[in-house]
């Protein structure tokens, strides 16, 4: 039944696509996501501008584009950071246990009770609003639960059989943990990050429609929802795509995620 | 010659896998007389415990019967509606499974489980149900039984737990008990226990067993018949004595000399090469043919009919001779 | 007698429950379980010794203190009389090697055959870079693998043959001694016997010592010149196979082999008295067995017995009774 994994490469499929469009942007259009056109604001859909243009003329595909590039890049960079910090720190805390293990929970305790937009939203004010901000405050918050799973994940891995007789050959504990336990419990923090990055990009446009994320007038999704809403009635398409765009990042990082289940469970 | 209690014809069971069409059971027919006690042996994949699931209607969902009867004193389980089907299952028939942790319901006391066959479906009033599950666990030989009512599964032992699940079987008052490795998770002298007192129902309660298990030694001291599976199909059968001195089949012979014995050692176990056929390919011949020591050109074309030799059936061509293939072999 | 590689005296291993602050504030004893309590044994050079029991005697627990999974609680383990614990060299880690029971769970998924084998020979500095192909290759072939195993994943074998590899990996060390934890109890009946097979002509060709733990009596029968019956995590019972089987002296060695089925046609199980496990207790007071013992006298209650030896033999019981 090979048909259970076309969703997954159908995954693959839709982020790459956006990936490229990301990445190639200023090959795909020749316009200037932040030149405005007061001449012709508010344009429908129409063979110059696909999606037309906004309240400042600027055309609307090309805010998506260059928006998927700062969404996306983001979106990745701030769950990479909570990645690593999170999986080391799980893995040593699981394998060692003591101390080290028990004040590291409490903490993981005291973060996750600890509510993110009001974190967010103090360190907009400290360091200033724009992309650093933001991966600092998902950072601090987002380590948690890789430290976690992978410290869960280590609790199990430590009593394996496998894991016993990599001891009795005498290796090395750091040997051990890069080579026998690290590569089998990893898996559970990759699929997690799927849904992590899903998250994080919720969480950017989140910040962005409340003012606090990229500033504008750079594209971004958050913002473009939030300029566009009071155009909803009749230039609708300006608020919803951008939200769209974020529906189908998600859908295809979730079709990805559940694929990888699937592949690494066989 | 009476209509034997359970009497299976020609089943064959198919199991759907994400590899193929698994043909777990081609073709396979038994009779079980009151109170007769019958061995089913083979290793895994052979299809012992599909065997089991099939006459009592337990099959997982991608798994079916295509074709072949299973009757009851007579009675055509497929004549019936499911319904009744279950009825004349339950009533007739016990079971006990190897793990009585994953039998046994968790947040339900023991007596209440012993007791719920009589009440709820014989109608029994709850007192006469508690005393009945008293009685029946006196029976299995758990001792204090009426302190023991309101205690759950996970307080009691493994042998105390399978004691109770032996209970539960016989609550209904079965004919015939139907056991899948019941003891392979317990105790040697546990075990021990077990098998007497399954002994003791026999003789006491005439009721009929049928064991399914892949300890040729616990057959041994258990049953009075013993059929051989491999492959999906009955490749041996015969009474206990006869079929441990005697194999008729040359993979019998095998397993029996490659299990070792608690009253002898040998100078070298014997084992059998290869490894068991993927029921998911279709295959031409016996399917013990690649293993087999006594092969030849006939094993591999034409797959053997279950038959008479001596006082037990075989399913070989070479069901006469295969020793003396195995004297030449080995000069 | 050939030489003591490994002695122990007076070895246990004591797991400590979890306790609670407040249990502990209160003064409570956490709980323990004495899963080995108390054992003198020796290991010869190219014996076999067969260590059974039955659940919750200690025998696993015993092999894994013996290995260095473990440390010890209490008493002595020494190694061609030098004292070791859990922290040891990596000569020494090397002597004492352990095949392990479940074949599903002892191989690393993510490394292929070859990889593992790879590491620890180069860790150990046991062959040069050159010439680490031909050893693996040697390896596989004295456990009975194609030469293609080198490159495949555990999830591409059988149970029996994720055995093998389990016993190249630990020959790959060299061992002393050999330590199978119930190598076999996870395999079928016809696979179970090329195992047992495989690791008699090992003893037979490499000189190999080995413990073997299992709870399968008849196949300790066929593998083991010594036997040593554990009960409650005190030995019981220890002598030469043949005469232990022949003889048994101690009530429960009598009760579990009477308790095993045989093949021979005819048999009868043997009369086994009812009675459960009792609950592992941090102290036991007398012996152990007195609660399923038919012999068992007032003084069972209150004397522990000593294991000690009949008759000037090898052969030695731990049973007020018998002396």
């Amino acid at each position: 039944m090979k048909n259970k994994n076309y969703s997954f490469y159908l995954g693959i499929a839709i982020i790459s696509t956006l990936a490229f469009i990301a990445i190639f942007a200023p090959w795909l259009t020749h316009y200037d996501p932040i030149g405005q056109n007061l001449m012709s604001t508010l344009a429908a859909p129409s063979r110059h501008h696909w999606l037309g243009t906004d309240n400042l003329g600027r055309d609307v595909l090309t805010r998506i584009i260059y928006g998927a590039r700062i969404d996306l890049s983001i979106g990745i960079l701030a769950v990479l950071f909570p990645f690593i910090l999170g999986t080391t720190l799980g893995l040593i805390s699981g394998w060692r246990g003591g101390w080290f293990d028990v004040i590291l929970m409490r903490i993981v305790d005291t973060t996750i009770a600890f509510p993110f937009y009001v974190l967010a939203i103090a360190l907009v004010f400290v360091v200033g609003a724009g992309p650093k901000s933001i991966i600092l405050a998902i950072s601090l918050v987002g380590w948690v639960a890789y430290c976690r799973i992978i410290r869960a994940a280590v609790l199990v891995a430590k009593e394996l059989d496998y894991v016993h007789a990599a001891k009795l050959s005498g290796l090395p504990t750091s040997r051990i943990l890069r080579r026998h336990v690290l590569p089998n419990v990893i898996s559970q923090a990759i699929v997690f990050s799927m849904s992590d990055i899903v998250l994080s990009i919720l969480a950017i446009v989140s910040l962005g429609y409340l003012g606090l994320g990229v500033p504008i007038p750079t594209a971004e999704w958050g913002s473009m929802i939030q300029e566009g809403q009071a155009y909803i009635l009749q230039q609708w398409w300006i608020p919803t795509i951008p939200g769209v765009m974020v529906v189908i990042v998600g859908f295809g990082l979730s079709l990805i995620g559940d694929g990888l289940v699937k592949r690494l469970n066989k | 010659m009476s209509t034997p209690f359970l009497s299976v014809r020609n089943l064959h069971v198919d199991i759907e896998t994400n590899r193929g069409l698994l043909k777990a059971i081609r073709g396979i027919s038994l009779d079980v007389n009151e109170g007769q006690s019958i061995g089913i042996v083979g290793e895994s994949g052979s299809g012992k415990s599909i065997t089991l699931k099939a006459i009592l209607g337990l099959l997982p969902k991608n798994a079916r019967i295509t074709s072949g009867d299973i009757f009851i004193e007579g009675q055509s389980l497929f004549e019936l509606s499911e319904k009744a089907r279950r009825q004349l299952l339950a009533e007739k028939i016990g079971i006990v499974f190897q793990d009585a942790i994953a039998a046994l319901n968790p947040v339900l006391t023991v007596g209440t489980q012993i007791a719920e066959i009589p009440h709820r479906r014989m109608g029994w009033s709850k007192e006469k149900s508690r005393d009945r599950a008293v009685e029946l666990m006196t029976l299995v030989g758990i001792p204090e039984a009426e302190k023991r009512l309101k205690v759950y599964p996970h307080q009691l032992s493994g042998g105390l737990r399978q004691r109770v699940a032996i209970a539960i079987a016989l609550s209904g008052n079965p004919r015939l008990i139907f056991c899948d490795e019941p003891t392979t998770a317990l105790d040697v002298t546990i075990q021990a226990q077990v098998l007497r007192l399954l002994l003791d129902l026999r003789y006491k309660e005439n009721t009929g067993i049928v064991f399914v298990t892949h300890d040729l030694a616990v057959v041994n001291e258990i049953c009075q018949e013993v059929n051989v599976m491999y492959a999906g199909r009955f490749v041996e059968r015969g009474n206990v004595q006869d079929t441990f001195q005697d194999p008729t089949h040359p993979y019998a012979y095998s397993l029996l000399k490659s299990a070792p014995d608690m009253d002898h050692q040998v100078e070298r176990l014997f084992s059998i090469s290869g490894e068991a056929p993927d029921l998911t390919k279709a295959f031409v011949g016996c399917p013990f043919a690649p293993r087999c020591f006594a092969v030849s050109d006939l094993c591999r074309s034409t797959e053997p009919d279950l038959l008479p030799i001596r006082t037990s059936l075989s399913a070989c061509h070479h069901s006469q001779n295969y020793l003396d293939k195995l004297s030449e072999a080995k000069a | 007698m050939s030489e003591v590689i490994l002695s122990a005296t007076g070895l246990s291993k004591h797991f400590v429950g979890r306790q609670s602050l407040v249990s502990k504030l209160r003064g409570k004893e956490p709980l323990t379980i004495p899963a080995v309590d108390g054992v003198d044994f020796e290991i010869h050079a190219g014996e076999t010794i067969g260590l059974v029991g039955e659940s919750g005697c200690g025998k696993s627990t015993l092999g894994r203190t013996l290995v260095g999974l473990y440390p010890a609680t209490a008493g002595e383990l020494s190694l061609y009389g030098e004292s070791i614990g859990q922290e040891r060299t990596l000569e020494q880690r090397r002597s004492v090697q352990m095949i392990f029971q479940d074949p599903f769970a002892s191989l690393n998924p993510r490394m292929s055959v070859g990889d593992m084998l790879k590491e620890i020979l180069l860790f150990h500095k046991l062959v040069s870079k050159e010439k680490v192909d031909e050893r693996c290759k040697e390896l596989l072939s004295l456990v009975g693998l194609p030469l293609s195993a080198l490159q495949s994943f555990p999830r591409q074998f059988s149970g029996g043959q994720r055995q093998r590899i389990g016993i190249a990996r630990a020959l790959a060390l060299e061992p002393k001694i050999l330590i199978a934890d119930e190598a076999v109890s996870a395999l079928d009946v016809s696979v179970q016997a090329s195992i047992v097979n495989l690791l008699v002509d090992l003893k037979r060709d490499l000189g190999l010592t080995m413990l073997f733990i299992s709870h399968n009596i008849a196949v300790i029968r066929q593998i083991s010149d010594q036997i040593v019956v554990m009960y409650l995590g005190r030995i019981v019972e220890t002598g030469p196979t043949e005469q232990v089987f022949a003889d048994p002296q101690h009530p429960y060695t009598k009760l579990l082999l009477s308790s095993v089925p045989k093949m021979t046609p005819g048999s009868k199980l043997g009369e086994a008295p009812d009675g459960e496990l009792p609950k592992m207790q941090a102290h036991f007071q007398g012996c152990r067995f007195q609660s399923r013992c038919p012999i068992a006298v007032e003084s069972c209650l209150t004397l522990d017995p000593e294991l000690l030896q009949i008759r000037g033999s090898h052969h030695r019981v731990a049973c007020q009774l018998v002396h």
